[in-house]
């Protein structure tokens, strides 16, 4: 075996290992609701592929594959540029893959005598490559055009696209030098041609005139009787196996600008170096295809094949597949550009909002990362801001069940001791929120102080004649029990702000447990805009509350001990 | 440039609501501006005529004939600007449109009648809640009754309420019941009982509480929490559950009572087409030409109104249509003359409780015979600017028990006038 078919078999090797521990991922990972033994969950997954085809039909699976997979109809919806970029890219690539690369394996069984100087294989060679180099370019267009509105790429994510250009652009160049190479002429001739000496050279002087090989010396102003001769004998030995270089138009084009260059380059054994090079990250991009995001041509597939959300939660294969999401999702972004709530992303200098990141968040607390500390608290924080639209979920390519992700992730940080701001403010009572707010110096976090304008304004509550409107109307009021009930009424709350009171109100179930309704503000007679105001509060309280320390996780609901 | 109403109604209290379903009913193109204003803090009961003169405490039976006693002594009322005739028949529209929406009131008779209030004393008053009603029947029969009330509901005491009443009606015995509805405990809420009531559920199960009670009681009081929304069949349901009639006792504001009202008139509203903004207040009114501009201070945005005509409801000081400060009482909208006592020491007596009321309290707008705002040299200030209800000079609604019918009959006769100054002659539609 030669060196490139050992580096080929063990870059085989790795990626076959890679992919198992990638899978291993999608039965080790998880976000638990019941907990399942590693042998049920791949034993569920295995179940749910198998299943998928007979489920609704074998049409349907065909179906997911062919338009879902290949097609790309989703990606098609959402964005028909990235679309166009990720196809031209995926079809491009795959098929150079299977057509050339692997040309001796499949190529041979498509075609009789297939042989990859011939048309229709030189041109389509030559034409897929071609389709790689747009399908980057329009990606790379897209993302410069697209900045700042995507989420942030990780370090290693563009490494498996640098490598898919160098393989094609050092395929291109190493077709350039081989159209011009002397050597790769007479080698040819040697091994395929058996001509006399004056034949020799007369092909010589067809090929240098003709397709431009550079001989060394140049043969110059060759004769119209040795061109003929020339192309007579190209006719009778090579055309049948060597279909013109022309038709390679890219890699040709780039030969005519090497031009005299070319000798040079074939002295200095380019055509070999860049032979190894292209081999050489052919081996890379095979090993390193399970760890980096090109791994989603496979996990994307069986995302869509396993089915999505339809199980009850107490299926085990729901766990797979999350574990199956937090693994397939290659943060395009599309889910952030449809989230409900991204504006609360700047508003508040988090980008845990955003999908795309919290889902990165998500996978490292899947694999039982969450310490507690200020990256917690701030993936809580996006976790808590989502509003349960679903939007993500609709505009996920991959049909990944985002929604369902979610709310497995806000379980997590519950039983973390994480629990949504309304929970941790209410385990405390207002009073003694007040009481902390008194003796402790507040760690300023004057993130949305600046949208508090209401609260300080005492136009706003001074209208208040306690004539207790507000509070016959509302439902919060009207539906809690003694021991769960608001602490403050809306009225009491309009009092605690004239009395100069609010630190009181802050950590106030009223203010916590308001449902904007609205009720109170449509009914007020002084026209004092009430939900506002406790909205507002709300906002107050978790900006100061949440610089406070913070109650103790056993002391708060959901929490479980590890 | 947006549409150009027939008419704004600057305020939405008894009187704007009242000129917005007139206006309507008119054919004409209304849009109303305000909140929920003190509509509120009513009792539910729509007085005509029911204290003259005051300083006699002279309670009338018949209002018709108090109004004809009231316009010889005091010609400067409003009353003396309405026909008899004319305030009886808005009050008839008034109630109809109420009754259209749900929010059934007796008809307007000829008499007053006399009603139970939350503290204990009589009250005349001109038409009241069908859910008041028994309770006028009950106490003018001077039957025995029941009369129950809630733990927790603290503005709301039958004890006390029997107390005050023992003279006039010594059958009465008294009840204090849990409510029965779980989340209803603690400091309980009126409109909270009344939205519980709602259910049959809860209607069964108060009965249950009552009916062992009954004992000689040929009536059942309950405060006024029979509903929000179906208030006439939250009662008949209890009624026929009990056995004998069930009424509501008018409670302190924000009453129940109140808060129906406002339900119904907006409802009356909304189905006569009448445009309404009920998020902001008008900041300003300017002539601009033929018309009236009205900058309306909302959210999020300002928004501009255009109305050939302005009818202006804004109340006294609780509606903040008036503003009292140290050199005086001024309109706050469009700075229009005030009738007022010349100097702040005039404003009131030196006894608050002296029954024959303040001045101040007959502070207010000046008007024309067609309730046009005049200027201090009694010059109409528009053709088509009116003012209409509490907000106008020399009366003393509160202490009169004329509210209602000022609301109901100035606006009546603003809409009539404005008809005819628009050229409309359309008649009740």
């Amino acid at each position: 075996m030669t060196g490139f078919g050992w580096a080929l078999t063990l870059a085989a090797a790795v990626a076959v290992a890679g992919s198992l521990w990638r899978a291993a991922g999608w039965l080790r990972l998880g976000l638990p609701v019941v907990p399942s033994s590693m042998r049920e969950r791949a034993g569920a997954l295995v179940a749910s592929l198998a299943r998928s085809p007979r489920r609704a039909s074998a049409g349907r699976a065909v179906a997911t594959l062919v338009l879902d997979v290949l097609a790309q109809r989703r990606l098609w919806a959402r964005d028909p540029v990235r679309w166009a970029a990720h196809s031209l890219l995926f079809v491009g690539f795959t098929a150079l893959c299977l057509l050339h690369a692997f040309g001796d394996v499949v190529t041979v069984r498509l075609a009789a005598g297939y042989m990859p100087t011939v048309n229709p294989w030189l041109w389509l060679r030559d034409l897929l490559g071609v389709l790689v180099l747009l399908g980057l370019a329009l990606g790379s267009a897209r993302r410069r055009a697209a900045r700042g509105r995507l989420p942030a790429p990780r370090r290693r994510d563009p490494l498996f696209v640098f490598i898919v250009l160098g393989i094609v652009v050092s395929g291109f160049a190493l077709g350039a030098i081989k159209i011009t190479s002397a050597p790769a002429f007479e080698r040819m001739l040697r091994d395929y041609a058996s001509v006399s000496d004056d034949e020799a050279a007369a092909l010589r002087a067809y090929w240098a005139a003709e397709f431009g090989v550079a001989f060394s010396p140049p043969r110059i102003a060759a004769s119209t009787a040795q061109l003929a001769a020339g192309e007579a004998v190209h006719q009778a030995a090579c055309a049948g196996c060597h279909a013109r270089p022309q038709a390679a138009a890219l890699s040709y084009s780039l030969s005519r600008v090497l031009g005299d260059m070319a000798p040079v380059l074939a002295t200095w054994g380019a055509e070999v170096w860049l032979l190894r090079l292209h081999q050489l990250l052919c081996v890379l991009a095979i090993a390193y295809l399970p760890f980096g995001r090109a791994f989603h041509v496979v996990s994307a597939p069986v995302v869509l094949l396993a089915g999505a959300g339809t199980a009850p939660p107490s299926d085990p294969n729901r766990k797979v597949r999350r574990a199956l999401a937090l693994d397939a999702c290659v943060r395009c972004g599309l889910c952030d550009e449809r989230c409900s709530v991204a504006p609360l992303a700047s508003l508040l200098g988090n980008a845990m909002v955003l999908p795309a990141t919290k889902l990165d968040a998500l996978r490292a607390v899947a694999r039982g990362r969450l310490d507690g500390g200020p990256g917690t608290v701030r993936l809580a924080e996006g976790a808590y801001a989502c509003s349960d639209c679903g939007r993500c979920t609709v505009g996920c390519p991959v049909g990944l069940r985002l929604d369902d992700l979610w709310s497995a992730g806000q379980e997590a940080l519950r039983r973390h001791g994480e629990p949504p701001a309304p929970e941790w403010v209410k385990a405390t009572s207002a009073a003694e929120w007040a009481d902390r707010l008194a003796a402790g110096p507040p760690a300023a976090r004057p993130r949305l102080l600046r949208y508090t304008s209401l609260t300080v304004d005492r136009h706003t509550f001074s209208p208040c004649v306690q004539c207790q409107t507000c509070t016959n109307v509302c439902p919060v009021v009207a539906h809690s029990d003694r021991a769960n009930g608001v602490d403050a009424t809306p009225q009491k709350v309009m009092n605690l702000l004239r009395l100069g009171l609010a630190d009181l109100a802050l950590g106030s179930r009223m203010v916590w447990d308001c449902a904007t309704c609205y009720q109170c503000q449509e009914h007020c007679p002084a026209g004092i805009r009430v939900t506002e105001v406790l909205y507002e509060l709300r906002n107050r309280g978790y900006e100061r509350l949440g610089g406070l320390p913070r109650p103790e996780p056993a002391a708060l609901p959901g929490h479980r001990a590890p | 440039m947006s549409a150009t109403y027939d008419v704004a109604v600057v305020g939405a209290g008894l009187a704007g609501m009242s000129a917005a379903v007139f206006a309507a009913n008119r054919g004409l193109r209304v849009v109303q501006v305000g909140n929920a204003g003190a509509l509120l803090f009513s009792s539910g009961l729509f007085d005509l005529l029911g204290v003259h003169p005051i300083e006699d405490g002279r309670t009338w039976s018949d209002p018709w004939a108090g109004l004809v006693v009231l316009r010889r002594d005091i010609p400067e009322h409003p009353y003396a600007k309405l026909e008899a005739a004319q305030v009886r028949a808005a009050f008839g529209e008034l109630v109809a449109a109420l009754d259209e929406a749900g929010l059934a009131y007796t008809a307007p008779g000829e008499r007053n009648r006399e009603v139970l209030t939350g503290v204990g004393t009589a009250k005349s008053t001109y038409c009241v809640p069908r859910t008041m009603e028994p309770g006028a029947a009950t106490l003018e029969a001077g039957a025995p009754c029941l009369l129950v009330d809630f733990e927790g509901l603290r503005e709301y005491s039958a004890k006390a309420i029997a107390a005050g009443a023992a003279a006039r009606w010594p059958g009465m015995r008294t009840l204090r019941l849990s409510f029965p509805c779980p989340g209803i405990a603690g400091e309980v809420y009126a409109a909270h009982i009344a939205l519980a009531l709602e259910e049959r559920g809860a209607r069964e199960r108060l009965a249950d509480l009552v009916r062992p009670h009954l004992g000689d009681a040929r009536a059942v009081g309950l405060p006024a929490v029979l509903g929000i929304m179906r208030s006439d069949r939250a009662a008949a349901d209890l009624t026929g559950a009990i056995g004998v009639p069930v009424f509501e006792v008018p409670t302190m504001p924000t009453s129940v009572p109140g808060l129906r009202l406002k339900n119904a008139l907006e409802r009356a509203v909304a189905a006569r087409g009448v445009e309404r903004r009920v998020h902001g207040r008008v900041a300003a009114v300017e002539r601009t030409g033929d018309e009236f501009a009205l900058s309306v201070a909302a959210t999020p945005t300002p928004v501009s109104l255009h109305a050939h005509a302005v009818i202006l409801a804004t109340g006294r000081f609780m509606g903040r249509g008036l503003e009292a400060s140290r050199t005086g009482v001024r309109e706050t909208l469009m700075d229009l003359h005030v009738a007022q006592p010349a100097t702040r020491s005039d404003w009131h007596r030196a006894d608050l409780f002296d029954p024959r009321g303040h001045a101040l309290n007959r502070a207010g707008l000046e008007v024309d015979d067609g309730f046009r705002a005049c200027d201090a040299r009694g010059a109409v200030v528009h053709p088509r600017l009116f003012a209409v209800g509490t907000i106008l000079a020399h009366h003393d609604w509160a202490r009169m028990k004329c509210g209602a019918g000022l609301a109901i009959g100035t606006a009546s006769a603003a809409v009539a006038h404005l008809t005819g100054e628009l050229g409309y002659a359309r008649g009740v539609s």
